[in-house]
């Protein structure tokens, strides 16, 4: 790497660290114009993650005021060492684990479990695939919303925190909790049944 | 042999989204899309996939920013206030327990001295003692506990928000 390169890169890391320094001490006083500033950047990000996950909007709207008073009173628990937007994902995602878990066991299973390799279930591949169908006529929101709700979470929320969120596979390990391999693999199959539903809808 | 090149170019596509591609394999796979229609339509599709949720949008309801903001206002208050009462009260407490600790031997000759004007047996005076000790130390606690669990009460620990 050149001089040039280096240096850009220390300069970034040395930037994201001392921002990160500044949200965890506002944080800790509970600033109330730090809140602000991170909602007003944040906001869109969070309820489209949330909106992938739940795939409901009235719940994602709970989950995201839920998501900040979290934010609010476990502040002092965020490590400035990590970048804040992992840290909010994650309480947002454990969030939407525990409201599963109380509403619909079986949905934490695949959003939650390690077992690697989540199956797309038969008939609703179908009812996508006919979804699909008329996939040149829809606004694209709309396609993706459908295809997120049938992907299985597990494989739902690590294209949300890739293609979406921008996120590296390191900082979506963060964020779900689980080892880079599993990450990765997550990736791999869920890209595939994405490919396979809109091959499946213009077939 | 064919089937094996198809194969392998769509562990490549998706690698490739995944976590990039060696200079060979990419080499490897321009050229087998420049020759394979129907490996090059996957590709295409693939890339409408991650176009389609490059796009995705997902506004959001300005209220509900809005009233989240209000929330966190008031929450925010409310937990400056339940810190600085339970500051307050242990200073309260750590005060109380300097001065039982400290008058303790008066207390103690107190009650020997009661205990033999009165003629009661040495136990009983023991346990009022004891007992004129350890009870504000027991009310002072159980008030903390349930300042406590209000103060975690006070929002959102219970589950999703009223709208």
């Amino acid at each position: 790497m050149s001089a040039a390169a280096c240096w850009f890169v220390n300069s970034a890391s040395n930037a994201m660290e001392h921002e990160g320094q500044a949200i965890a001490r506002g944080l800790r006083r509970r600033d109330p114009d730090l809140l602000d500033r991170l909602i007003e950047r944040y906001h869109y990000r969070l309820y489209r993650y949330l909106l992938c996950l739940t795939g409901n909007r009235e719940t994602a709207e709970d989950l995201f005021q839920e998501t900040w008073i979290r934010v609010l009173e476990r502040g002092r628990q965020y490590d400035p060492k990590s970048k804040f937007e992992a840290w909010l994902f994650a309480i947002a995602r454990n969030l939407v684990i525990d409201l599963q878990r109380r509403r619909q066991p079986r949905f934490v299973d695949l959003l939650d479990s390690h077992a690697e390799e989540p199956e797309l279930p038969e008939s609703e591949s179908r009812e996508l695939f006919s979804a699909l169908a008329l996939v040149e006529q829809r606004e694209t929101s709309e396609w993706v919303s459908a295809a997120m709700r049938n992907l299985p979470a597990a494989y739902r929320e690590v294209l949300v925190l890739r293609f979406q969120e921008e996120m590296g596979l390191e900082e979506m390990a963060e964020v779900v909790s689980a080892p880079l391999p599993t990450v990765k693999s997550r990736l791999y199959r869920g890209l595939e049944a994405m490919r396979q539903m809109l091959e499946g809808g213009r077939a | 042999m064919k089937g094996e090149s198809h194969e392998r170019t769509q562990k490549l596509l998706v690698a490739a989204r995944v976590e990039g591609l060696s200079a060979a394999d990419q080499a490897w796979l321009d050229s087998h899309l420049t020759a394979c229609a129907g490996c090059m339509a996957q590709a295409e599709s693939l890339e409408r996939a991650v176009a389609a949720l490059h796009s995705f949008q997902a506004p959001v309801n300005p209220a509900i920013v809005d009233e989240t903001r209000r929330r966190l206002h008031l929450r925010a208050q409310e937990l400056h206030e339940h810190e600085a009462r339970m500051r307050a009260l242990w200073v309260t407490c750590a005060l109380s327990w300097i001065l039982g600790a400290l008058s303790a031997p008066a207390l103690w000759w107190g009650f020997e001295w009661i205990g033999q004007r009165i003629d009661a047996p040495k136990a009983v005076w023991i346990t009022a003692f004891v007992l004129w000790w350890v009870t504000p130390a027991a009310v002072v606690g159980a008030v903390v506990a349930c300042h406590r669990s209000r103060g975690l009460r006070g929002n959102g620990h219970e589950g999703i928000l009223p709208r």
